[in-house]
């Protein structure tokens, strides 16, 4: 969430309550008589308070799980969680007078320090790093779909220097006599499908054609239609390319685009850089002949997608894995608070 | 030709139902979620099994409380809204002696959801006499004495609880026994606490006397002394060999270091001032060097007793006590000279005021040892007892002593201990010392200097650092209500008849 003007209202609402409060505990710590506690009155006043703030930041977890409720904009919570959240610490503090105590209430006040400064991570992460992907990352896709598009991403460049080379997954192997099969494939299981029947085993042509690209979740559908429409486009290129040239693309492709393609990110890899990246591809477009240039153009570009996919993982990383900090630990702040404002009120 | 990356090729890449399947990222964050629950509820459950409430305090119970700190039940075991014990008229909180107490002690171990401190959890062991006789309130026990403060001493209590009453002091009679600069409020050591005032004998009784009450205040202990006099250089000390005495030759600490012992003539008079009586009496010859080590020793007094030749003086006692000593020299002097009896100089009272008269008359030995016991007498009781003792003399009874009564402690309401000005010299404080020719002079120091340390930002000045809350008079003996086994085993105590 980008922090930006329409956060006022809320920033000047809590701002408020904690100066209220603040103004509250000054004389109250300079001249209560036992000092500034937790059970006195004003003490248990912020103690609820703060509470209850704590709890309304919950319930944005519970208002995620069931966001057909009409109980607030999605936005609304989420600026309440953000800015109570920030509110409920100095209360909190106040509450406590500014010490620790026991062993309950010292693990309460460091989990809850813990949450707040994850939280303002969080808070942080979420402002800059969305734009910085925005702007940065044009090639950005969904989060979750990345392992996906990184199997079409291999299917490309698969049938890219296949469309090179003649040959991929075995000697005089067409890609027309792999989409041929493909279909057939299809076709079948549809068949076994409308007769109530399981679809039989795979042809091991595909089989192999699946561990040579690397392919691991990529329906037949879905390689179908990317091969048709690769099919199409570069019929007429294969044929004017001398062999040379596939057989130094095969081995371009088999030592170095496939391994940088696969699933794990290694940093040190000879495409991971992107100036590495560019020397690999000028001395690869150096030793092939002009006509195959486009073809290694969409291979670096495949290698530029790749690298932006990786680089949105791993900003994603960040903006998500505060949460393993943040979430947990308010799941068992939320209980230790129930069980300390209990047993306080019992003694 | 390029390769094709279309609207159209780009939304078939992701899989419409993404959604619905659960990422790791997510998985793990529900799975951690889960943990933190289960960690902290299984963390609650663990210590109700081991009966750990302890860790449900708000802090370390006090070092005086460790022997019943996983005990919580123990002192909370009242109700909520439950009041404090009263103080009784008798000045104690609850039933008298420790016993009664006792018997009147039950942990309730019941289950109840409200476990409130009351004082009937402290009163078993501490009796908490009361503060003032005319104060007008008195707090609960916990009302002042914090606990779950840390590893704390409870009797530190924070000046807020003093000035709870004395930053606008109001009394049962509605005056108090020392009168406080600018009204009665009394907020801070270094800011408005009053002079210091000194216990000082009255016409009838003991009374308190501020130290800039002039007019006033000064020392009326029926005794003798002069300082100046004594810390002179180059004095005659025993054996007449030159001295300079130091303030440690007749002042010494207590066991505890607090306060300074009486000062007592036989440890630190006697060497200096012997009390002679006759001068036919002749000491033989002295052992000089055996009597300075036995000084030294501190066993001077001791030496002298042990031997009455060489020092033949009186005992420093009542007056009863001399005569017979007196009487019992003489009839050993007549003994052992017996022609002094057949004449004698004997005392002719008239009838009307004159100088007495004096004859050379045969007298009985009897009527010779009354006259020369009346002649030492006179001689010790007109010069040297009142050297530094007030001595009452009526016509045909034995002489009084004034008992000097010298206060031990000037401050009877505060606390003070030498020991730990050590560092200090004892000059430094009673510098008044160094000039005082009479025992009329106070030479406590006043709070000026004491404030010249005891400040914000220096030594401590809050108010239990020299005073007490409950008045130690009133303190019981050490025979408490309960047993070892009752104290460790955190058990009621048995009736007072079963003890």
């Amino acid at each position: 969430m980008i922090i930006d003007r329409t956060h006022r209202r809320w920033i000047i609402a809590c701002l408020l309550i904690v100066v209220v409060g603040l103004i509250m505990f000054i004389p109250y710590a300079a001249w209560a008589v036992p000092g500034p506690r937790g059970g006195s009155a004003l003490g248990l006043a912020y103690g609820i308070t703060g509470t209850a703030f704590i709890v309304v930041c919950a319930l944005l977890g519970a208002r995620k799980k069931v966001p057909t409720w009409r109980v607030g904009r999605a936005e609304t919570w989420v600026r309440a969680h953000l800015w109570l959240g920030i509110a409920s610490l100095p209360l909190i503090l106040f509450h406590s007078g500014f010490r620790f105590g026991g062993t309950i209430s010292t693990i309460l006040m460091v989990l809850f320090l813990l949450i707040v400064a994850s939280g303002i991570v969080g808070m942080l992460l979420q402002h800059y790093l969305p734009r910085k992907m925005l702007n940065e990352l044009p090639m950005e896709t969904v989060y979750e779909e990345i392992p996906h598009v990184l199997d079409q991403l291999r299917l490309e460049a698969g049938l890219l220097v296949w469309s090179a080379c003649g040959s991929l997954v075995e000697e005089g192997l067409s890609l027309q006599r792999v989409l041929r099969t493909v279909k057939e494939t299809l076709d079948h299981h549809r068949k076994a499908a409308d007769a109530g029947q399981p679809p039989g085993p795979w042809p091991p042509l595909l089989t192999a054609f699946y561990r040579e690209l690397g392919l691991r979740r990529l329906s037949l559908e879905e390689v179908r239609d990317l091969m048709d429409e690769m099919i199409k486009g570069r019929s007429t290129e294969v044929a004017e390319m001398p062999p040379s040239d596939g057989l130094r693309l095969k081995e371009f492709y088999r030592d170095v685009l496939k391994p940088y393609l696969a699933d794990s990110w290694d940093r040190n890899g000879p495409l991971s850089d992107p100036r590495r990246c560019d020397l690999a591809f000028s001395r690869l477009r150096a030793t092939v002949s002009p006509a195959v240039h486009g073809i290694v153009a969409d291979l670096s570009e495949l290698c530029l997608e790749r690298r932006q996919l990786e680089r949105q993982r791993q900003m994603h990383r960040w903006l998500q894995g505060w949460l393993f900090v943040h979430v947990p630990l308010s799941m068992a702040l939320l209980v230790l608070t129930a069980i300390h404002a209990i047993m306080s009120l019992r003694y | 030709m390029a390769r094709p990356r279309t609207q159209k090729t780009l939304a078939r890449r992701i899989d419409r139902d993404y959604f619905k399947k659960q990422h790791p990222f997510r998985r793990w964050r529900r799975i951690l979620s889960y943990t933190g629950v289960g960690v902290s509820i299984g963390a609650v459950i663990l210590i109700a099994l081991f009966r750990r409430e302890d860790l449900y305090m708000n802090g370390p119970v006090a070092t005086a409380h460790q022997l019943f700190a996983r005990d919580c039940v123990l002192c909370h075991q009242g109700q909520a809204g439950a009041d404090h014990v009263p103080v009784s008229p008798e000045g104690t909180r609850g039933a008298q002696s420790g016993l009664e107490r006792a018997a009147s002690v039950s942990v309730d171990r019941s289950w109840r959801f409200w476990r409130d401190v009351t004082d009937s959890a402290c009163v078993p062991c501490h009796a908490a006499p009361r503060h003032h006789v005319n104060e007008t309130f008195a707090p609960g026990c916990n009302g002042c004495h914090e606990e779950h403060k840390g590893r704390a001493i409870l009797s530190r209590v924070d000046d807020r609880f003093c000035l709870q009453c004395h930053a606008d002091l109001r009394t049962t009679t509605g005056r108090m026994d020392v009168v406080l600069e600018g009204g009665r409020r009394i907020t801070s050591f270094s800011l408005d606490h009053p002079e210091f005032a000194v216990a000082v004998r009255g016409d009838r009784q003991i009374v308190r006397r501020r130290l800039d009450d002039r007019e006033k205040v000064s020392d009326t202990t029926p005794i003798e002394l002069n300082h100046a006099v004594h810390l002179k250089p180059a004095l005659s000390g025993p054996e007449k060999q030159p001295v300079q005495m130091r303030c440690g030759d007749c002042h010494y600490a207590d066991w505890s270091g607090a306060y300074m012992q009486p000062i007592q003539y036989e440890r630190h008079c006697m060497a200096c001032h012997l009390l002679e009586f006759d001068a036919r009496f002749q000491p033989s010859p002295r052992r000089k060097e055996e009597a300075l080590a036995a000084y030294r020793a501190g066993r001077f007094a001791e030496y002298v007793a042990e031997h009455p030749d060489q020092y033949p003086v009186v005992p420093h006692g009542d007056p009863s006590m001399i005569r017979t000593f007196l009487q019992d020299r003489y009839a050993e002097y007549l003994m052992q000279h017996p022609d002094v009896a057949g004449r004698g100089e004997v005392r002719i009272e008239g009838r009307l005021p004159r100088r007495p008269l004096y004859k050379q008359l045969p007298v009985t030995a009897r009527a010779w040892v009354d006259e020369q016991v009346r002649i030492a007498e006179t001689l010790l009781y007109r010069k040297t007892c009142r050297e530094c003792h007030r001595v009452v003399e009526r016509p045909g009874e034995l002489a009084q002593i004034v008992p000097p009564q010298i206060p031990a402690r000037w401050f009877p309401h505060s606390r003070f201990s030498h020991e730990t000005h050590r560092e200090v010299s004892c000059l430094a404080c009673h510098s008044a010392a160094r000039t005082s020719q009479t025992t009329r002079d106070i030479l406590v120091p006043g709070i000026a200097l004491c404030r010249s340390c005891h400040a914000p930002g220096k030594a401590r000045a809050d108010c239990v650092e020299c005073h007490f809350y409950h008045s130690k008079q009133d303190r019981e003996d050490f025979n408490g209500p309960f047993t070892i086994e009752e104290i460790t085993r955190h058990r009621s105590p048995v009736s007072s008849g079963q003890k």
